[in-house]
């Protein structure tokens, strides 16, 4: 396993208020980021994970302990030399104005070039592999203001990409994108980890994406620790549901999603295990019924889905009757009419 | 009278009785007469006005003013006279007025004739008197009234010895003017007149303030008269307050003689020995040179001088540019500048390096009017130079033709080394 | 006008890539002669007719049938036709350094309280009291040094202030904001002077902050155009972080900027243009607002590389005009030159907002 490009030691993190308090956030914190994987840093609102971005970038120190970026302790080190190895990308919706999107990623050069700003061969190659690397080379000569917010967002991450760095921390990157572009964007980004040897940290509240697309999750709990795993590893011990414990949500395990938390109004049956069972299930659930409950006598309706011709049929099983609904809608109203109407009884 | 008696007490007695009814008649007549010559004798008329005292019993037959003032070149008020009461009228409060000001004057101890109610009636002689500004200073020692100054805009700027000691006797107040004028002071002092200046600015007029507060003021504006005799004259102005008419008559007539007298003697000199004349100075971008109608122009005019902007119809200064000044006066022989703080040409030059360009200014012919300036700051060009037209015309003549005046001596001029 | 504007503007802005630049730097090609154009429409036109035959011969080395023609053009409306050139391209220049490091579209070199700084100091020599003056003209400071030295030494003043606050503060926010205040505070200073002056004294100094080219001679000249000439090139070294600050003081700092240095140099160097303008000019509004506008919106970029010179040569060519106009050519009048930059500015501004997209998209905020 090759050096961690970022490494952290017996880290505590925090800030002053005042010139004497000091806020504790977290601590005490062991961390190692190795290059080709993507990190999410995940933890509730106010649990720390902005302070401790802002530590491991170098904003701000820490109040004990070492944080090291490629070797060398990002606070103590000039921007300049920093920029190589670190490259940033924020919430901030930066509005830049009149600037083509070849030169809003050519500002990424600014590292590596001299006091003129101006670009040598070398640079367009860098500029031109970031472009590409993040799928908007086609946008080069485009005007930023011009484009979507999820197309600013790759131009932002393509500008950090032209800063050749090894390591990649990005603050809720996908804070104001839509569910298509919040997946493409953490596809680029494990590209981007896997095939540019390097390590990309994000902190994000998209939870079910970080699930799935992260190599490790650094969980900031509520009482300042940091646990660290592969996702499910902290599915599986508990960490997660700990982690998001809130009044009226809970994290099910089992679907690796938050439900409301609400006492079942009723209990069915469902049988079918198609593509449309599993989502029957999901909206029986969401109305409050246990689906499928292994514990107590079987219970008063089924649900069973049928094939008729190429139409699924849904069909209401209910003391000795049945009904049947062409679409699942109508089957949805059914069970509660059907359930409003037994509680009458 | 006996003769005729004896030869009448010869004739018979009823002759005699006949006589006598005539004689008695006669006599009558001639007491009557008589009383009524030494009636007429009490009416006797005033041979001068009254500058210290009221009238005790009014007699409306009497005319209280035999010493009148008559207005020779001044055009900005006008006088009328009556028994007991004149009519003064500022028509030209300011440059450009639309309105003028009527005052009625009443001796005081008479009284005030009707149908003015909408003018300031003023007993006079005034007993007390607040100048809002130094120009008015030189009247009241013109006039020996100085005793009766109670209060002045400000205590600087004032170049007269007499009135200095006074101040510093603390017999002089200090009210300010314009909007800022110290009412309280004023009301507190109660006086009898007082004198400010208008302006076209209704921001910068005092009157309208004292005129709500019941106190008589005059509007003195001697600077919108075109001519340095007009702005002299307005000494009478101030002289029918203190029914020193006469006096200030005498005086100006005085002043017009001797200004004529040194006109006269320039008058006849062909244009070619006529230096041109320019003055002012640049403020920032602007240079303010006196129009072709003020009185600077005739001064000049008047001293054997050309000057350079007398085409220009205007009566106050015009704003130039340093192109057009320098265009038209590079050249130019004399520069009388007005700037008071410069004594010496050094002075120019540290203000403006273009000065330099001047001819004037490189052949040492430019001269100020601070020749006579106090310990104050105060420049008495303001004060004693408004009622010495005379002298004022002298020193101009003395700077541009000094061969016609070589025992003259400049008082109000300096020359700038 | 505005069909053919808009077609070269589409043929310089829509273009991000190279086709732009290269018209971009026609676009400059052009803006400088007509810069020189106009400059020589200056030394041509003012308050007296002068032929053009005369003003070339003049111009040449010759003499001209008048001698005073000869003074006036090269004595004086060639400095100030300079002057004018020095000083709007320092106060464009510095007005686009204000709005980039603040991200403010409304910021202009004052807004520090430069000019309130200079304002002070000429206040406290102009409207000082009798005694003050007899002092400064025996030791023969008095006219127009004293107004300059007072103006630096104003400037200065508040320019450290600044300065020593920039280094300790860490947001540009509270640096502007200081600079308001501290603005607001010399103001009131110079209410309370103006309140107790005579009207003599009040008017020199109103007619100071009137603003003027014309007071600059060819000796001044030789200490203003190094100064200006020194803050010029510090702007032009600031390109390239004035870049990275386009996007935040945060990004540029991940960008490798070192944002509190930068921060520092970019105030010293308005501080030097704007204050040296000051004192030798007097106040001058709106150029340092308007024409960085004016820039981005004809050539629909906000990158510094290109908008640098363009605002430097903008800004000289605007300062000309307005300097053409209070001359009121043909006339004996002159106006006030801050009067005529703010009727030009204004439009300029609306025009800008309402004609293009506005400036929300051409700029940083």
């Amino acid at each position: 396993m090759s050096e961690p490009i970022l490494e952290t030691d017996d880290l505590a993190i925090g800030y002053r208020t005042h010139r004497r308090t000091q806020r504790l956030v977290a601590e005490p914190v062991n961390l190692r980021l190795y290059p080709g994987e993507l990190v999410c840093l995940l933890g509730p609102n106010g649990a720390g994970k902005s302070t401790l971005l802002c530590t491991l970038a170098g904003m701000q120190p820490p109040l004990r302990g070492q944080v090291r970026v490629a070797g060398t302790d990002p606070y103590h080190t000039s921007p300049r030399v920093l920029a190589r190895r670190l490259g940033m990308v924020l919430t901030d919706r930066a509005e830049v104005g009149a600037l083509s999107v070849r030169a809003l990623t050519a500002l990424g050069r600014y590292p590596h070039t001299g006091w003129s700003g101006r670009l040598t061969p070398r640079d367009e190659v860098a500029i031109d592999q970031a472009l590409t690397a993040v799928g908007i080379a086609a946008f080069a000569p485009r005007l930023v203001h011009e484009l979507s917010d999820g197309e600013r967002q790759k131009v932002m991450i393509a500008r950090a990409l032209a800063q050749e760095p090894k390591l990649l921390l990005l603050d809720e990157p996908t804070a104001f994108l839509d569910l298509p572009r919040r997946v493409e964007l953490m596809g680029i980004l494990r590209r981007l980890a896997r095939e540019g040897e390097r390590a990309v940290l994000l902190s994000t509240h998209d939870l079910d994406l970080a699930l799935r697309g992260a190599d490790q999750l650094w969980l900031l709990q509520p009482g300042g620790s940091i646990q660290v795993g592969v996702p499910e590893e902290l599915v599986l011990n508990g960490a997660f549901q700990a982690a998001f414990h809130g009044d009226g949500i809970d994290f099910d395990p089992c679907t690796g999603a938050f439900a409301f938390q609400r006492p079942p109004i009723g209990r069915i049956d469902l049988t079918g295990h198609d593509l449309a069972a599993l989502w029957t299930r999901r909206a029986l659930e969401r109305e409050g019924f246990v689906v499928n409950g292994y514990e107590g006598p079987p219970s008063v309706m089924r649900v069973a889905i049928h094939d008729d011709d190429g139409q699924t049929v849904w069909r209401l099983h209910h003391a000795q009757s049945h009904q049947d609904y062409p679409t699942l809608s109508q089957a949805i109203r059914g069970v509660k009419a059907r359930l409003s109407a037994s509680i009458t009884e | 009278m006996a003769l005729l008696l004896s030869i009448v007490v010869r004739s018979n007695h009823r002759m005699l009785s006949a006589l006598r009814r005539i004689v008695f008649g006669v006599l009558c007549v001639l007491i009557l007469v008589g009383v009524a010559l030494v009636e007429a004798q009490t009416t006797t008329p005033l041979t001068q006005n009254l500058t210290r005292a009221c009238v005790e019993h009014y007699d409306p037959h009497i005319d209280y003013f035999p010493e009148k003032a008559t207005l020779a070149y001044a055009k900005g008020f006008t006088l009328e006279y009556f028994k007991n009461y004149k009519i003064l009228t500022v028509t030209m409060p300011w440059p450009n007025a639309k309105e003028s000001f009527r005052y009625v004057l009443v001796q005081c101890g008479t009284p005030a004739p009707e149908g003015f109610g909408d003018s300031q009636v003023i007993s006079v002689p005034v007993r007390s008197i607040v100048i809002l500004s130094t120009t008015h200073l030189s009247h009241l020692e013109l006039l020996g009234a100085l005793d009766r100054l109670v209060a002045i805009s400000t205590h600087d700027n004032v170049y007269s010895a007499a009135a200095r000691q006074r101040i510093a006797a603390d017999q002089v107040a200090e009210v300010g003017r314009g909007p800022s004028i110290n009412l309280e002071t004023l009301l507190d002092l109660r006086p009898d007149l007082v004198t400010a200046v208008g302006h076209d600015q209704p921001q910068y007029n005092s009157h309208p303030l004292l005129q709500n507060a019941g106190i008589h003021v005059v509007i003195n504006s001697e600077y919108v008269e075109p001519t340095l005799l007009g702005r002299s004259e307005w000494l009478k102005l101030t002289a029918v307050f203190l029914n020193q008419d006469g006096l200030a008559q005498r005086l100006f007539t005085g002043m017009t003689q001797r200004y004529q007298a040194y006109a006269a003697r320039v008058e006849n000199l062909p244009t070619a020995q006529k230096p041109m004349v320019f003055g002012g100075f640049l403020n920032r971008d602007v240079w303010y040179v006196s129009g072709g109608d003020s009185y600077i122009a005739q001064l000049v005019a008047d001293a054997g001088g050309v000057y350079l902007w007398a085409d220009d119809r205007h009566r106050a200064s015009i704003p130039l540019s340093f192109e057009a000044v320098y265009e038209r006066a590079g050249d130019a022989d004399f520069w009388f500048t007005s700037n008071q703080d410069w004594f010496k040409r050094a002075d120019l030059l540290a203000a403006n390096e273009r000065y330099a360009a001047f001819k004037a200014f490189q052949e040492q012919r430019v001269y100020n009017n601070n020749a006579r300036l106090n310990e104050h700051e105060a420049n008495d060009y303001w004060e004693s130079g408004i009622v010495e037209p005379d002298v004022q015309l002298a020193d101009v003549i003395k700077i541009l033709h000094p061969e016609i005046l070589p025992e003259h001596r400049l008082k109000y001029y300096r020359w700038l080394p | 006008m505005s069909a053919a504007l808009d077609t070269v503007c589409v043929q310089l802005g829509t273009d991000g890539g190279s086709r732009g630049d290269l018209w971009r730097w026609v676009f400059l090609a052009g803006l400088s002669c007509v810069l020189m154009g106009a400059f020589f429409l200056n030394l041509a036109l003012g308050s007296v007719r002068i032929p053009l035959s005369e003003i070339a011969t003049i111009l040449t080395g010759g003499e001209a049938s008048k001698p005073s023609w000869n003074y006036i053009v090269l004595a004086f409306r060639l400095p100030k036709a300079l002057t004018a050139i020095l000083a709007g391209a320092a106060l464009a220049v510095s007005g686009l350094q204000m709005q980039t490091l603040f991200r403010n579209p409304l910021a202009d070199p004052y807004i520090l309280g430069i000019n309130a700084g200079a304002s002070l100091g000429v206040a406290l020599v102009v409207l000082a009291t009798g005694a003050a003056t007899g002092f400064l003209s025996n030791v023969g400071l008095l006219g127009d040094l004293s107004l300059i030295v007072s103006a630096i030494a104003g400037a200065s003043l508040v320019t450290g202030l600044v300065i020593v606050a920039a280094r300790w503060l860490r947001h540009a926010m509270t640096l502007l904001i200081l600079g308001l205040m501290l603005g607001y505070a010399t103001s009131a200073v110079v209410s309370i002077l103006i309140y107790f002056s005579v009207p003599e004294q009040i008017q020199a100094y109103i007619t100071w902050t009137f603003g003027s080219f014309g007071g600059v001679t060819g000796r001044q000249l030789m200490i203003l155009a190094p100064v200006i000439g020194a803050g010029l090139l510090l702007a032009g070294l600031l390109t390239k972080p004035l870049n990275a600050l386009l996007l935040g003081e945060s990004y540029a700092r991940s960008m490798g900027a070192n944002v509190r240095r930068v921060r520092f140099w970019l105030i010293a160097g308005t501080s030097v243009l704007a204050g040296a303008v000051t004192a030798f000019c007097g106040p001058i509004a709106f150029l340092g607002v308007a024409i960085p506008h004016l820039c981005r919106s004809l050539l629909r970029t906000s990158d510094h590389r290109v908008l640098m010179p363009a605002t430097m040569l903008m800004g000289g060519l605007v300062a000309l005009l307005a300097d053409l106009v209070a001359s009121v050519p043909g006339s004996r009048t002159i106006l006030p030159l801050n009067a005529v930059t703010a009727l030009l500015g204004a439009p300029i501004v609306v025009w800008i907002v309402l004609h293009r997209d506005g400036p929300r998209s051409n700029f940083a905020s």
